[in-house]
């Protein structure tokens, strides 16, 4: 290594080169970094918070109340356990002083809760204290988030109805510690556990949680979670939910973490458009050297040294490169903050971690090694009687080495697709589509080169060059459609599947979203249902039994959560683990429902007939079988208030779930659960807003118990999270395209750098100055918009494949995100290319007749 | 006159120094005459050759081409000026690398906006015998063929002064001598000035006048 001076001077003589392929590599990383620190100071936030968020240290929940058993085994288990409360969460309407009702999350607790945090509240006087559990159990009275002040019109003091009971308003939640990353539409509303059986609300097949929360303060995490692996052992019910504060964070934050998921993907294409920018640069760099290669081969050195102190040089630049990437990444924490902060109640505190910082030399590093190899091994073959040649340049040869050094770098990227979405169905899919578009991007780049070499134009001199030029520069203008194109296919991709997505949700014309979607109606009640309904002139729609059930064997053979693995590494074992863990609603129906499509198997068309000797049949959702990795002629038993029931899978249905009407995961043939017991669930087709209020109160009145969904508040909530996730991921697109932009002026900057002695000529020959600067602002500007609107047709084929395949969805042409950024890109990419041009245009003409 | 200079002078600063690059020099070469600038290394030949060719501006003193003075003219007409009057043969050639022998002798006549432009750069090549190498890109070509296009590229407007800085310094001798044959009789068939650089006294022989520069004076 004494030779590595004579490298580093190589760098410092090439100044421009060794600054833009830094600049690049770093903000290619910046994104990386970015969202590393973000994903860190959340989970530090979260796992800070998570007993708070809790409550306690370890709970468990039914949808049924927990037994006097089962609380014993429970309590055994550890000598750990200090104390317990009890807690139970329903969704019901509440009414307000005027009649006016709203579905709410109903949180009744006992004296014990919480072990860990406090409820902050406001009352009558607007003082601020630490609300005292054991008031709301003394006397019928609640605490109400805020925003159920305006919606229930009420005031501390007056009373609102919860059921059957009333309750009187003694003060505003100010602060809920244990709100968490919560996408739930419901406000939630505090009352005394001693007082929830008085409301009626707890009666059978309503969604009610029964939970009970231990405190063991002395327990590690590890240890919890081995206390809780040992009690889903000694009570094996699938329907009884075991949990340490630490897996319910992680469960409040699932949001963000599919958040995180995809940010890392656009990361990656941030990092994957920098290193074509680094490899057009090293590319260049090494054409310039590659006569002071000869004069070291010449002098004795060998070219295995000469290829190591290249790779020596890159990692020099790839440790530069990703140190200034971690200061660009911290600055743009505070952006990536507050375009998340309505998915994230609480403060993050932004750390840096040296994991991150380890990470980011790592990737640095490496990235810059593997934007170079393929480069360093075109100099094998290259001997020193090169210097007897005059062609110094272009002697970089793609030889069978070439070929093979891409495979390190396709891996890495792919690696680092699967290890970023968690995923390896997304990470490959993301590093097919992503490599797809790519080449893609480059035939249409070909195919444009071919046709535009074609073209005469002879009005504008520097139009004519610059399109005669377009296809000499081939590599030029490959790098340039890429960077482009790939960043504005991103910028443009999300806003389109959102455009997809909200219209599916909105549906402006011919809606047929339901107004309301009513459950927990009780059989008894559903003809009070109907008669209300039939008042108003409105046909229910859809009116489903549902029965719950726990689902015992499948294809005789025991279904127990102990078979399941404790620790999960993808986002798809984690969605298995979630949907093996719980009960299951039931329902019965012949064919299909509103929003349904058969996708394999037979519709069920006939009810049962106990005489047939047949099992009864099953209908199965399509990703609900795909997650338990059930397939027709598989059989299922479940039990329902043990009794066992069995049944064959005949068919499997798609469900698009933007029809908001009751549908389920199993549906079993007419003639086997009707006499089970049961509660219903139903949808009220589109009304008018009177009449909706109108409607919505009846019902609650006369059925206290039922909760009612308001559709059109449920799609804004949905909508908002979109909104809110599209605008994180678009962010860093942002930063994705900036990638872009820095690769469209390090590639113009060089090339004119390049090019100089060409503009001399040019002047020598007469050109004007205003002539060379058209000619290369039309070159880089013509490159620019055309693999930006080849980048965006590309979008439009991924979004429409993506809404129709992944999301079922009816593909929406949004015309205002590409125009605007096409716009944007004309405009950006005439600025860029006038910065970076603009120095070398005044080289002298006279510079041509200095011999050296 | 074709060219007439009235105490031309150019000076370079390296910190408090001034270095008399060309020194009052009066200099007059008429129509279709040709003139060989010679001298040693540094001094001052080839800044005389760019001021003369517009390619440079002068400290004081003054430059007349074609009657017309263009020591004050802006970047804009004396590009034009170029594009019209002027002729330039390199020692390195200086070709486009990615533009054809065809497109490179095409070049000047884009700029200067004539006609038939095609044609006449054939005709141009042909003139310079490598009509059989209109396709070829400069690395495909020798250097004597490359200094060849560089010449059809400089008389393909048909200027009426052509200059030549060193053009056979990057070839070897045979090739060399037939590159300045060629030189001088197209200047001759066409009546150009010719305005020569070099160092070689027996090619500076061949023009009609010889001026010497040393220190940026002429001897």
């Amino acid at each position: 290594m004494k030779l590595l001076k004579y490298f580093i001077f190589q760098l410092l003589n090439n100044k421009s080169f060794t600054i833009l392929f830094i600049l690049n590599l770093s903000f290619g990383l910046s994104s990386f970094v970015t969202l590393d620190i973000f994903k860190h100071s959340i989970n530090k936030s979260i796992k800070k918070r998570s007993k708070v968020f809790l409550g306690a240290d370890l709970g468990v929940s039914a949808r049924r109340a927990i037994t006097k058993e089962e609380s014993n085994l429970i309590s055994e288990a550890s000598t750990e356990i200090h104390s317990s409360t009890k807690l139970i969460e329903v969704f019901s309407m509440v009414v307000g002083p005027n009649e006016q009702s709203k579905l709410v999350q109903i949180k009744a607790v006992d004296n014990n809760f919480p072990f860990y945090g406090q409820i902050e509240i406001k009352d009558k006087n607007n003082s601020i204290s630490n609300g005292q559990i054991k008031t709301l159990n003394n006397k019928k009275i609640a605490w109400l988030y805020p925003e159920l002040i305006a919606q229930l019109n009420v005031r501390i003091g007056e009373n609102i109805k919860v059921g059957n009971t009333s309750f009187t308003v003694q003060a505003i939640i100010t602060n809920d510690n244990a709100e968490g990353v919560s996408t739930s539409m419901a406000p939630r509303l505090y009352i005394g556990y001693d007082h929830i059986q008085d409301t009626g609300l707890l009666q059978f097949g309503s969604v009610v949680w029964y939970s009970q929360l231990y405190h063991l303060p002395r327990l590690n995490d590890l240890e919890l979670n081995n206390l809780k692996i040992s009690l889903k052992k000694q009570i094996p019910s699938t329907d009884l939910k075991f949990y340490t504060h630490e897996s319910v964070s992680e469960q409040s934050s699932r949001l963000l973490k599919y958040l995180n998921d995809f940010l890392g993907l656009v990361a990656i294409a941030a990092l994957f458009l920098a290193a074509i920018g680094g490899a057009f640069l090293f590319r260049s760099y090494l054409n310039k050297q590659i006569h002071i290669f000869g004069i070291f081969l010449s002098l004795g050195m060998t070219l295995k040294s000469i290829m190591l102190y290249q790779a020596v040089q890159l990692l020099i630049l790839g440790l530069i490169g990703s140190s200034i990437s971690i200061l660009f990444g911290y600055l743009l924490i505070p952006i990536l903050n507050s375009i998340t902060a309505d998915l994230i109640p609480f403060t993050i505190i932004k750390q840096l971690e040296p994991n991150t910082i380890i990470l980011i030399l790592l990737l640095g590093c490496a990235g810059a090694l593997l934007i170079g190899l393929p480069l360093i091994t075109q100099l094998i073959g290259l001997k020193p009687n090169l210097l007897f040649s005059s062609k110094t340049q272009n002697n970089l040869n793609r030889n069978k080495w070439f070929w093979l050094s891409l495979i390190p770098g396709f891996l890495f990227l792919w690696s680092l697709s699967i290890w970023q979405s968690h995923s390896f169905k997304t990470g490959t899919l993301f590093t097919i589509l992503f490599l797809a578009s790519g080449l893609l991007l480059s035939i249409l780049a070909a195919l444009f080169m071919y046709f535009i070499s074609k073209i005469k134009i002879k009005k504008y001199l520097g139009l004519q060059w610059a399109i005669r030029d377009i296809s000499r520069f081939k590599i030029t203008s490959i790098s340039i459609f890429l960077s482009i194109g790939l960043g504005m296919l991103l910028l443009n991709l999300i806003p389109q599947i959102k455009a997809s997505i909200n219209y599916e949700l909105t549906m402006p014309h011919d809606s047929k979203l339901p107004s309301f979607f009513i459950f927990d109606i009780q059989e008894e009640q559903l003809s009070t249902l109907k008669k209300i309904s039939s008042h108003f002139d409105i046909t229910l729609q859809q009116t489903s039994p549902m029965v719950r059930a726990r689902l015992k064997t499948i294809n005789y053979q025991n279904y127990s959560e102990l078979q399941i693995t404790e620790s999960v590494s993808t986002r798809e074992q984690e969605r298995q683990q979630r949907s093996r863990n719980r009960g299951y609603n039931l329902s019965y129906r012949l064919g299909l429902g509103t929003g349904e499509s058969l996708h394999k198997g037979k519709l069920i068309n006939s009810s049962f007939d106990e005489n047939s000797g047949k099992l009864p049949e099953i209908s199965v959702e399509k990703r609900f079988a795909a997650r338990l990795g059930i397939k027709i002629n598989d059989v299922l038993e479940f039990d329902i208030q043990g009794v066992s029931i069995k049944g064959k899978i005949v068919n499997i249905r798609k469900v698009k779930w933007t029809t908001f009407q009751p549908n389920f995961f199993i549906q079993f043939q007419p003639g086997v659960l009707e006499i089970a017991p049961k509660t219903y669930l139903s949808s009220v087709p589109k009304i008018s807003n009177t009449m909706k209020n109108e409607l919505q109160n009846k019902i609650v009145k006369a059925i206290p118990n039922a909760s009612i969904i308001d559709v059109s508040r449920l799609v804004k909530k949905l909508k908002d999270i979109i909104e809110q996730m599209g605008l994180a991921l678009q962010f860093m697109t942002i930063i994705c395209l900036i990638a872009g932009f820095l690769v469209l002026f390090s590639i113009a900057n060089y090339q004119a750098r390049q090019r100089s002695s060409d503009i001399a000529i040019l002047k020598v020959l007469g050109s004007s100055f205003t002539t060379i600067r058209s000619y290369f602002l039309w070159m880089f500007t013509l490159l620019s918009i055309l693999s930006g609107l080849f980048g965006i047709s590309i979008c439009f084929i991924f979004s429409y494949i993506i809404s129709k395949l992944l999301f079922d969805s009816k593909w929406v042409f949004d015309i205002y995100t590409p125009a605007l950024s096409l716009i944007g890109l004309l405009i950006i990419s005439i600025l860029i290319t006038f910065i970076a041009i603009n120095q070398f245009l005044n080289t002298k003409a006279s510079s041509l007749l200095d011999n050296e | 006159m074709t060219i007439q200079t009235n105490n031309l002078t150019k000076v370079f600063t390296q910190g408090s120094k001034k270095i008399y690059a060309v020194n009052n020099i009066n200099l007059s070469i008429s129509k279709g005459e040709s003139i060989a600038i010679t001298g040693k290394s540094g001094s001052g030949k080839t800044t005389l050759l760019s001021l003369l060719a517009g390619l440079d501006s002068c400290t004081s003193g003054e430059i007349n081409i074609l009657h017309k003075n263009i020591t004050h003219m802006n970047e804009k007409d004396l590009a034009k000026f170029r594009a019209n009057n002027i002729g330039i043969i390199f020692q390195k050639f200086h070709l486009l690398p990615h533009l054809t022998a065809l497109e490179n002798v095409t070049l000047p006549l884009e700029i200067s906006n004539s006609s038939n432009v095609l044609n006449k750069a054939k005709e141009a090549l042909d003139l310079v015998g490598l009509s059989d190498r209109l396709g070829h890109l400069p690395r495909q070509l020798s250097g004597g063929e490359n200094q060849r296009v560089a010449i059809a590229r400089a008389i393909v407007n048909k200027p009426p002064i052509l200059f030549a800085d060193e053009p056979s310094g990057n070839l070897d001798q045979e090739t060399g001598e037939q590159v300045m044959d060629l030189i001088f009789q197209l200047t001759q068939s066409i009546n150009m000035s010719l305005v020569l650089v070099t160092h070689d006294q027996p090619l500076a022989m061949k023009c009609q006048r010889q001026v010497t520069i040393s220190n940026g004076l002429i001897d």
